[in-house]
């Protein structure tokens, strides 16, 4: 393999594979300096380091702990520079360039100390290169290399580490630390990228050893992020990947599919195989970090359960049999045509997923649009953050979160609400860990003990620990004490918001029921506790929001949505870095679904389908007349599906049998139809109840887009070709041309240059400068040709922001004497939403089954153990879990996570939504637990729920 | 469609909705922009049979969006 020196960097890279790095982080300063490295001048800003300021020029300097997304550590002793007038030899990673400054980094007695060092190194270090994993992609190799190192004088017999036993047990890396150098680049990432500090550096002197403080990796606190092992310049952390295939020999970047964060990767494989996934530094929303899922587990992809071939039965009790693509379609398009001409056009439709890309998306919306001839699209977003959209286009006037992820770290004071980044979003809630440990202030409010209400190095100021269902009640009491306080922005009001709307909400606001005396009563949230935790984020500067599904799954979650942005408001903390109010999305195209106008009464850009104008515009471009009214949302064309009038429905990428609330009624609505067609990976819930199973791609084979939480629009590019053949806008586009609306595009890009003439936030968008620049944040268009990091800086999207207000209307769903316990739900950080994909990974090691933490005290009166199978119980059905006494949970409040179908969390969830939105209210269910009797309780798996329904 | 489960959704939305204005001039811009032309027409039927069911304003609102449909 060739090894080029970058010359944009100091390490070696090797041909086409991995980035240049500079050794220490960039610098943000405006002031610059020039100084003079080995003869020739280089101007860099001011704090920049020598190493970094010689890298960027070209020259290169030695180096072993250092590394760019790092600070400096200076211990490795190999970056040595002589500098005019200086004593000694001073690192060059710990030492910033200065003006004037004369620097030499090439010298005889520098290669000496170099030598001399590296000589030490390479006595206690095993001398296998040639069958080392790393070989080739070790800096130690590299450097020792580049040194000139010959021999080693003080021989290999002496006292070493080269017996030290491998660390095996995590699932996806291997810990050698008979190769470890002790630079500590492993501990510094586990503390300065990822936030956990898992590893620690244990002993002293020559005993001085990386050590996950644990027995080993698998029992320590080390959540598998990767970190460690990218940051590792030798073979001691290694990829069981790496060790098992071999060396990458290419890359091709692209965007992760688990969650809304959208991480960019370099997918390295050897031909055709993939054999490990790096996190991109260059990747706008992750900057070279990731999480377990992203990083590892992969997997999925080519498991045994994915289905490649097209398959059809006329019942759903028939066994499948295999057919062509061509038979597939025809025999779904008939179908569909048939029940169109029975039950008429409006007795079929389709759900988008989420999981896909914007042009598979924009292709199945437009193919429910024109060849079924109805607006009865709608999307798994309806289930997550449909109102967060009704809301901030309510309040600010554009369904989308407010800032880039990077806003954190100019972030004064945090108010973290219904969310768990470090499980659900973890690469975003490392930054958010790091700005806290820089100083920031952080309010969470959420029912359960979260981590970040105190870890390692991270305490919340305040944890307002709210009953379920009351988030409204609080933020309310929230924004009383600013209102009535006189701690809001008056200018700010005055010169960006609707101030007939502000005065109108000042007044209601005020009103005693929204004071904390009297919200306490309803949340269970200390009065004096809220009245700190608004004062402190009207008073502490910059003020975010950041937001996920604990907020928007509720009977108010629109309401909710509308509450933070008056706070926002009302607080001045828009328009800026730093502040904002951000949706934390579930999945990864979360926002570029809701975009590409996958709800029923929305165009793509979120222009209703009223609209005479806009409608003429897609209906010239499309060749046919639309619908200037809405369709049917998902749970309407489920209701009309058990009423007998909604008979078909194609369903792309979901899994609605297992995500979506009351279980056995989505059931039966699926079983009611005459055909139900799913394109997936695999045969999941739903597609139990599918007369057609279309096979779809893994985001390994698609090639497109995502959009990420902060409106990032990122490339997907395929890795490898399609495994079923096809790309699913293909699959798409030959099944409405056999439904009769001709579709046909010869690429993604085309596509997207669809998307761009018809949607004015995409109006610049194309595949060509999304491959020059790396992402782009919508809007892109003449206005803002780069992007948009910071929406509202000069001025609302709707003009001026708009106070609304926001009465508490506790849900109907409450706890009573059968039901006594409120179940909420949430994700874990090892698994992914319903697991179809997570669990075919090793990340099953971590969570093999859902469990029910319940509070001590209400365990304790159930007769109910820690570990102990209960049978939990709802209005609407019952379910059997493991037990967790757990301290997260306060007393009165269970949690749950919905990952796997064995234990059917959603078989009890309840019919209740967002009033706006029919979001469903996943975060409340009044349940009763119960010590499950093995002669009669079971798992209630959805098998089961099938077979009682 | 179940007209129980549009009679929670419309009482819901009379329940949260903000307004400022006439109260059943939203509500039925609401319907308008959500609902599909039979649930508007599902729930008028189920108003005209059981008025007591519903507020003044949803009553308002959905015998306005008749009209219109009609008109």
């Amino acid at each position: 393999m060739t090894l080029l020196s970058d010359p944009r960097g100091l390490s070696p890279i090797r041909d086409g594979i991995g980035e240049p790095d500079f050794g220490t982080p960039k610098s943000t300063s405006d002031v610059t300096v020039t100084l003079t490295i080995d003869g020739s001048p280089v101007s860099v800003p001011a704090g920049t380091s020598i190493m970094r300021a010689a890298g960027e020029s070209g020259c290169s300097i030695p180096k072993l702990c250092a590394t760019d997304s790092l600070e400096p550590f200076g211990s490795c002793r190999m970056c040595l520079v002589e500098i005019d007038g200086r004593k000694g030899t001073p690192a060059s990673c710990t030492t910033p360039a200065e003006e004037g400054m004369v620097v030499r980094t090439q010298t005889a007695k520098l290669g000496k100390l170099r030598r001399n060092v590296m000589e030490l190194y390479i006595s206690d270090h095993p001398l296998e290169c040639l069958t080392c994993a790393a070989n080739g992609d070790c800096e130690l190799q590299d450097m020792a290399g580049v040194v000139g190192l010959r021999d080693v004088r003080y021989g290999y017999e002496g006292e070493n580490h080269l017996g030290a036993v491998k660390d095996q047990s995590n699932p996806y890396f291997d810990f050698d630390s008979s190769k470890c150098i002790v630079c500590n680049r492993c501990v510094r990432a586990c503390d300065q990228i990822q936030g956990t500090l898992a590893l620690t550096i244990e002993g002293r002197g020559f005993n001085s050893k990386v050590s996950p403080g644990g027995l080993n990796f698998l029992s320590s606190e080390c959540v598998s992020c990767g970190a460690c092992v990218q940051a590792c310049p030798t073979g001691t952390l290694e990829e069981k990947s790496v060790i098992e295939l071999g060396m990458p020999t290419r890359t091709v970047q692209t965007t992760c599919a688990y969650c809304g964060v959208g991480c960019t990767f370099n997918a390295e494989l050897r031909g055709d195989e993939l054999v490990r996934m790096v996190p991109a530094k260059t990747g706008g929303a992750n900057e070279g970090h990731s999480c377990v899922k992203g990083r590892f587990a992969f997997g999925y992809a080519s498991h045994k359960d994915r289905i490649l071939s097209p398959m059809i039965r006329e019942k759903i009790t028939d066994d499948w049999t295999e057919v062509s693509w061509d038979e597939a379609i025809t025999y779904a398009a008939t179908k569909f045509k048939e029940i169109q001409a029975k039950y008429g056009d409006n007795s079929i439709g389709g759900v988008t997923s989420s999981r896909c890309t914007n042009e598979e998306i924009f292709t199945v919306q437009k193919m429910i649009r024109t060849a079924f001839g109805n607006n009865n699209v709608d999307t798994c977003a309806r289930v997550c953050h449909s109102p967060t959209g009704f809301g901030l286009s309510s309040t600010f006037g554009t369904s989308a979160g407010t800032q880039d992820f990077k806003s954190v770290g100019k972030s004064d004071v945090i108010l973290l609400i219904g969310a768990n980044p470090t499980d659900a979003h973890p690469v975003f809630g490392s930054r958010l860990k790091r700005r806290i440990r820089q100083g920031a202030k952080l309010i969470v409010v959420d029912p359960r003990k979260i981590d970040l209400v105190e870890s390692a190095h991270v305490k919340a100021d305040h944890h307002l620990q709210l009953q379920p269902g009351t988030n409204v009640a609080v933020i309310n009491a929230l924004a009383h004490v600013i209102a009535t306080e006189g701690l809001a922005d008056q200018n700010f009001i005055a010169e960006r918001c609707d101030n007939d709307a502000f005065d109108r909400w000042m007044k209601f606001i005020s009103l005693p029921e929204n004071s904390p005396e009297v919200v306490e009563a309803q949340s269970g949230v200390p009065a004096e506790e809220i009245r700190k935790a608004a004062r402190l984020f009207a008073t502490s500067g910059n003020g975010a929001i950041y937001y996920g599904l604990g907020v928007t799954e509720h009977s108010q979650g629109s309401t909710m949505v509308m509450g933070m942005a008056n706070l926002a408001m009302a607080t001045g903390n828009i328009g800026r870095e730093g502040v904002g109010v951000n949706p934390l999305r579930g999945q990864n195209n979360v926002q570029g679904s809701c975009d590409m106008g996958s709800f029923p009464h929305e165009l793509s850009g979120y222009r209703h389908v009223s609209d005479d104008a806009v409608r003429e515009q897609f209906e010239t471009l499309w060749d046919v007349k639309l619908l200037p009214e809405p369709g049917m949302r998902i749970p309407n064309m489920l209701d009309n599906a058990i009423s007998g009038e909604f008979r078909g429905m194609f369903v792309h990428g979901e899994d609605i049998a297992q995500s979506d609330p009351n279980t056995k009624h989505v059931m039966a609505a699926l079983e009611a139809m005459d055909l139900v067609v799913v394109q997936d990976l695999f045969i999941n819930e739903t597609a139990k109840f599918a007369h057609v199973f279309f096979p779809g791609t893994s985001f390994l084979e698609k090639d497109g887009t995502f959009t990420n939480a902060e409106r990032r629009i990122n490339r997907v590019r395929p890795v490898m070709a399609p495994k079923n053949g096809k790309q699913e806008w293909q699959i798409i586009s030959e099944l409405a041309t056999a439904m009769g609306y001709p579709m046909h595009y010869d690429n993604a890009a085309q596509i997207m240059g669809e998307i761009a003439s018809i949607t004015p936030t995409f109006k610049n968008v194309s595949f060509e400068l999304l491959d020059r620049v790396g992402s782009l944040q919508w809007p892109v268009n003449d206005a803002a040709p780069a992007g948009t990091p910071i929406m509202h800086v000069n001025g609302f999207v709707r003009g001026k922001g708009l106070f609304v207000e926001t009465p508490f209307v506790p849900t109907e769903e409450r706890a009573n004497r059968k039901f006594p316990l409120l179940l909420t739900t949430g994700r874990i950080l090892s698994q992914y939403n319903v697991g179809a994909q997570t669990r075919r990974t090793a990340n099953s090691t971590w969570h093999q089954e859902d469990v029910l933490e319940i509070h001590e005290s209400d365990a304790q009166m159930r007769g109910i153990v820690d570990g102990q199978k209960v049978a939990i119980s709802s209005r609407i059905g019952e379910t059997v879990m493991r037990a967790q006494v757990s301290a997260r949970v306060p007393a009165g409040v269970v949690y749950t996570t919905f990952h796997h179908p064995l234990s059917g969390a959603n078989v009890i969830t309840t019919e209740f939504s967002d009033w706006a939105t029919n979001c469903p209210e996943y975060k409340v269910t009044a349940v009763e637990i119960r010590p499950a009797d093995s002669s009669q309780d079971s798992t209630n798996s959805l098998d089961d729920v099938l077979m009682k329904a | 469609m179940d007209v129980a489960k549009l009679k929670m959704m419309v009482n819901q939305i009379d329940q949260n909705i903000p307004f400022a204005g006439v109260k059943s001039d939203v509500i039925a811009t609401h319907l308008k922009k959500f609902w599909t032309p039979q649930m508007r027409a599902d729930i008028f039927k189920d108003v005209q049979a059981s008025p007591d069911n519903y507020s003044s304003d949803v009553r308002e609102a959905v015998a306005k969006l008749h009209n219109e449909a009609k008109a």
